[in-house]
């Protein structure tokens, strides 16, 4: 026999936590972008599965601010994020790195909330996300928590969320600048093609800074560990200091320390250690405009 | 100077362009007949086994299977034709590479035939599998191919190769590895065969060759060719990669159609086609070249491995050519050359764009720019010394004609590229990105050559009809290099008959007489000649009848594209409609059949000497690149690339072959990377397997050299392969000249590239 997934498409999420079936495994369908592959791939158990549309869903799609943070639905796309002014001038790093993410026919339908679901070390938003020390809030029926991104994956294309999880938006603090002060922010991966690729390594940095002067920063790299990591040591070497060389190489030899990259046919795991590190040192000299690499 | 040509030489609009951006162009998969059904295949999950059963009963029982067969059930032959016919249509107790058809099965939709052939149980004895090409000639290896696993051997003997290397005041020698390359054409294989009520078979479906595809099935349904027609329908490309396998999916589906009396459709799903179609041959070449302090090469010698894969399909010739072609385009007096085609239990591979050549290609035109910094003379000027001209002799000896416009294709290039400049820069230390460029040139002989001789010809047939309007069929196919286009151009000149009144029809065995693959470049040559043959039949009863409404007896009769006027009154004019009209209601035959076959070539195969080609085109490419020494990774920024192909008919189409022909190459170099383990493809699709998206392609400054071959229609030679012989080989050495990092595999990736810089 062929099996199909069921297939629901509410309109609001008080509609869709009345028609989830409890005895099924729910799958989330957002841009369906990776979804759809896995169920060509005939990675999805389709006998017992429900597939959830979430298109329909107007209120999970917005952008909006708070007195301490912005809060992102998350049903927005890659391309709303990438134009979106609060987004530009709260977490340059988030426009970084719609820049490079995939394609405009992908970003079109892609969503925030799909990726972080998707939960695999090489999603191009995770990193970015980390640094800015975002968290998530997810609805199951009537129930609903926050978490911080960074706990909520377990292994590579896991999450510790239980069956019905639904991510529902982003809140992101904004930072309180002091005079002088601006928020930089940047994201690198580098892939085996310019676009439409799959990282092999990725990072992402989010600071506040004034000239060379670090007052915070948040370093996080992907693709070269099981989860997405954040580099807190790198944080504690560089807060409240002026940047010179010597720190960006103690910074550069924490990377090395928790990283745990794997090979795979799209690389090696030499070569991410490697590259991961010449991100860094990139990204570096790009955000403080100045030559770090030697 | 006044023109002489009307249409020849123009850059009309592409005939097939219309229906192809409108979407409205009919490819394999849209068609759909009457209680059509599906087909599957089942595979082979292993590389190397006996099968010991094959247990059909649960997929059977799934409602909508209509059935299943297996090898037992083949009327005919269960092999396909081609070259050493080693390769079954169903494996019958062995298997020899992962993906290789076991059984079909043919069902109401695709979905169920699919999820049928899941359910076919195949019990396999397994065995070790033979994945290395060294390992596969080693006396001890288990033997999967003859006594030795060589498909194929040559050798080319020329001069006196010990005593050349004694005369040599340096000398060079490396080793180099190319990988697999996919054709990646955007519409995968696939057929459909129905049965028609005579006990015969119609198949239709996307390839380059229907007449392999028609021995093809007369072989497995032990049917007369008169009882079997195919039509090529709309092909979303080939690159050779729908040369010989598509013999392979016809057959299946004409197999299905003849035993459930049924059309069947047979559309492989990607993964399929990366598991179970052709690729290029992944590569291993052992090079050296001996030369005079004054920079002459006196001696090349050249060991060339292809790994060939499970069947020999055409691995043989794949290996001719590229043995042909090994020592590069030079002139060397002392050569020897031996090349292998190897047996292993691998997806085997076919023909490619190229054809063996861009793997030769890349090893001697990476050693001779060793060469040149050992020797201390400037790689352009190493090539200027040895580079083949007329009357030169290549590695069989055989002596370039007058069409050979190699210099000024390499003068063109280098000047465009500014190649000299961006050689010498020097990169700044502290800078990251290093800027570099190189060149890489080589010759192709245009056609079969000696190594497909004996079908080596084409038909056509031209009919003028009523309207004025011209229908035309050949033997070679539209894939997308816009074959339909010149042929149209060629008749439209000499019939003077307009350019939009001209139109091919869908390529059909029913139409013309066997005209050979559409592979080597050969299409334009081939059915060129055989249209001009035909139009040249036709234009002369026209003649006749405009002379004969001028009310003269003889006299040069022209035309101007849309009228016909005679040199001793030029400005008197008879429209071509006008003309056409008469000659319907004077009963003159307005239709003639066409025929070539190309010029005789020969191939000892002792010593490999002889005219292997009856014409070259040549070629230069410079890719200009910036290379990321921390990230490794290489953005090409420039590639001018540089044709002598005889006489562009179309000379927009021809620059769009040598784009397309770069880009592809720049894909070889850079970005696709097919990966094995125990002999399975792990990234068979377009997430992992990557080719070059817009964004990574560079500025391309095509340039066409017509130097003009004298058999050739108008004195066209060829081109789809060209482009992709040089730039592969071109942005290798550039990456050496920007970092120093010589390369010595393809592709090219940032993981080497880093691997070399932390070894220095």
């Amino acid at each position: 026999m062929i099996y199909y997934p069921e297939y629901l498409q509410p309109k609001t999420l008080e509609e869709l936590f009345k028609e989830l079936p409890k005895n099924k495994k729910i799958y989330y369908l957002a841009g369906g972008t990776d979804l759809l592959n896995y169920l060509r791939d005939e990675l999805v158990d389709k006998k017992n599965s429900c597939f959830v549309d979430l298109s329909k869903i107007k209120e999970l799609v917005f952008i909006n601010e708070t007195n301490k943070n912005i809060e992102i639905g998350s049903m927005v796309s890659f391309n709303i994020l990438q134009e979106n002014n609060l987004v530009k001038k709260h977490f340059p790093a988030i426009t970084s790195m719609c820049k490079t993410f995939s394609t405009p026919i992908i970003s079109n339908r892609a969503t925030i909330g799909g990726n972080i679901a998707n939960a695999s070390p090489s999603g191009d938003s995770l990193p970015v996300l980390y640094t800015l020390n975002t968290k998530i809030e997810i609805k199951n029926f009537s129930q609903t928590r926050i978490e911080d991104i960074d706990k909520i994956f377990v292994g590579p294309k896991k999450t510790n969320f239980k069956n019905g999880d639904l991510i529902t938006k982003l809140i992101i603090p904004k930072q309180v600048l002091q005079k002088g002060f601006s928020i930089i922010g940047i994201f690198k991966k580098v892939g085996g093609r310019k676009s439409h690729i799959i990282s092999k390594a990725s990072i992402a940095i989010s600071a506040i800074s004034k000239s060379d002067y670090i007052k915070k920063i948040n370093v996080a790299v992907g693709a070269v560990a099981p989860t997405v990591l954040k580099i807190n040591t790198i944080s504690e070497i560089l807060n409240n200091k002026k940047l010179n060389k010597k720190l960006v190489k103690d910074s550069v030899e924490e990377i090395k320390k928790v990283i745990s990259p794997i090979d795979d046919f799209r690389s090696t795991a030499n070569y991410r250690k490697e590259v991961v590190s010449s991100l860094f040192l990139e990204s570096i000299s790009e955000l403080f405009k100045f030559n770090f690499y030697d | 100077m006044k023109k002489n040509l009307n249409v020849v030489g123009e850059s009309v609009l592409r005939n097939d362009v219309v229906e192809k951006v409108l979407g409205t162009a009919k490819y394999i998969d849209d068609y759909k007949f009457d209680g059509m059904l599906y087909g599957f295949t089942v595979r082979s999950t292993i590389s190397h086994g006996k099968i010991i059963s094959i247990n059909i009963s649960k997929a059977k029982k799934i409602n909508g299977v209509v059935n299943i067969f297996t090898a037992k059930d083949i009327p005919g032959k269960n092999f396909f034709p081609m070259i050493l016919n080693d390769y079954p249509f169903l494996a019958e107790n062995k298997v020899l590479f992962y993906g290789q058809p076991i059984a079909l099965v043919v069902a109401t939709n695709q979905e169920i035939a699919k999820e049928a052939a899941k359910n076919v149980f195949i019990e396999y004895e397994e065995l070790e599998p033979v994945l290395d090409i060294h390992y596969a000639m080693k006396k001890n290896s288990p033997k999967i191919f003859g006594s030795d696993n060589i498909l194929r051997k040559y050798i080319i003997k020329k001069g006196n190769i010990d005593q050349g290397f004694k005369e040599a005041d340096v000398i060079v020698e490396d080793v180099f590895e190319t990988n697999y390359q996919v054709h990646s054409y955007l519409e995968p294989n696939g057929m459909i065969a129905v049965p028609q009520p005579d006990g015969g078979i119609t198949v239709y479906g996307t390839m380059q060759c229907p007449f392999y595809v028609h021995d093809a099935i007369a072989n497995i349904l032990n049917i007369y060719h008169n009882k079997i027609r195919v039509v090529q329908t709309t092909t979303g490309g080939g690159f050779g990669g729908k040369e010989d396998v598509p013999s392979l999916v016809a057959g299946h589906v004409a197999l299905l159609a003849y035993l459930t009396k049924k059309p069947v459709k047979l559309v492989y799903t990607r993964e399929e086609d990366f598991h179970g179609m052709s690729k290029r041959h992944p590569g291993y070449i052992e090079i050296k070249y001996g030369a005079k302090k004054n920079g002459k090469i006196v001696a090349a010698k050249v060991r060339y491995i292809l790994d060939g894969g499970a069947f020999a399909t055409l691995s043989p010739i794949v290996l001719w050519r590229g043995t042909v072609h090994a020592v590069g385009p030079y002139d060397i007096p002392n050569v020897l050359i031996e090349s292998f085609a190897v047996a292993t239990n691998k997806v085997p591979c076919g023909a490619f764009r190229g054809f063996g050549q861009p793997q030769a290609t890349f090893a001697n035109e990476s050693l001779i720019d060793i060469l040149a910094e050992k020797l201390k003379i400037s790689p352009l000027k190493l090539r200027q010394i040895n580079m083949l001209k007329p009357y030169s002799r290549t590695a069989t000896n055989d002596k370039i004609s007058n069409s050979c416009g190699f210099k000024k294709v390499l003068s063109e290039v280098i000047k465009k590229s500014k190649y000299e400049k961006i050689l010498s820069k020097k990169n700044e230390n502290l800078s990251t990105i290093k800027t570099g460029a190189g060149l890489a040139i080589a010759f192709y002989g245009v056609g079969l050559g000696a190594g497909g001789k004996y079908i080596d010809r084409a038909g056509a047939y031209l009919q003028i009809q009523k309207d004025g309007t011209v229908i035309i069929s050949i033997g070679n196919t539209e894939l997308g290099q816009g074959v339909f286009t010149v042929i149209s151009q060629i008749a439209s000149e000499i019939l003077g008959a307009p350019y939009e009144f001209v139109k091919v029809l869908q390529p059909d065995t029913t139409r013309v007489p066997d005209s050979g693959p559409t592979v080597a470049s050969r299409s334009t040559l081939m059915s060129g000649n055989a249209v001009l043959d035909a139009a040249k039949q036709v234009r002369e009863r026209i003649d006749t009848m405009v002379l004969k409404l001028f009310n003269k007896s003889k006299g040069k009769v022209y035309s101007n594209g849309k009228e016909y006027f005679i040199s001793t009154n030029p400005e008197k004019k008879i429209h071509y409609l006008e003309v056409i009209k008469k000659c319907f209601v004077q009963r003159i035959n307005l239709s003639a059949t066409g025929w070539y076959t190309g010029e005789d070539v020969s191939f000892d195969s002792e010593t490999g000497q002889g005219k292997a080609y009856y014409s070259y085109t040549f070629s230069a490419t410079v890719a200009i690149v910036k290379v990321n020494i921390l990230t490794g990774v290489v953005e090409v920024k420039k590639i001018v690339s540089g044709h002598d192909i005889g006489k562009a008919i179309n000379p927009k189409l021809c620059e769009a072959q040598i784009e397309g022909g770069v880009i592809q190459s720049l894909g070889y170099a850079l970005t696709e990377n097919l990966v094995l383990k125990n002999g399975i493809i792990l990234n068979p699709s377009f997430a992992g397997y990557l080719i070059p998206t817009s964004m990574d392609i560079p500025e391309i400054i095509p340039v066409i050299v017509e130097s003009k071959y004298s058999k050739g229609p108008f004195g066209a030679k060829g081109l789809g392969e060209s482009p992709m012989i040089t730039p592969s080989t071109a942005i290798a050495n550039a990456i050496y000249n920007a970092t120093g990092f010589r390369t010595k595999k393809l592709p090219v990736t940032p993981e080497i590239l880093l691997e070399l810089k932390n070894k220095k």
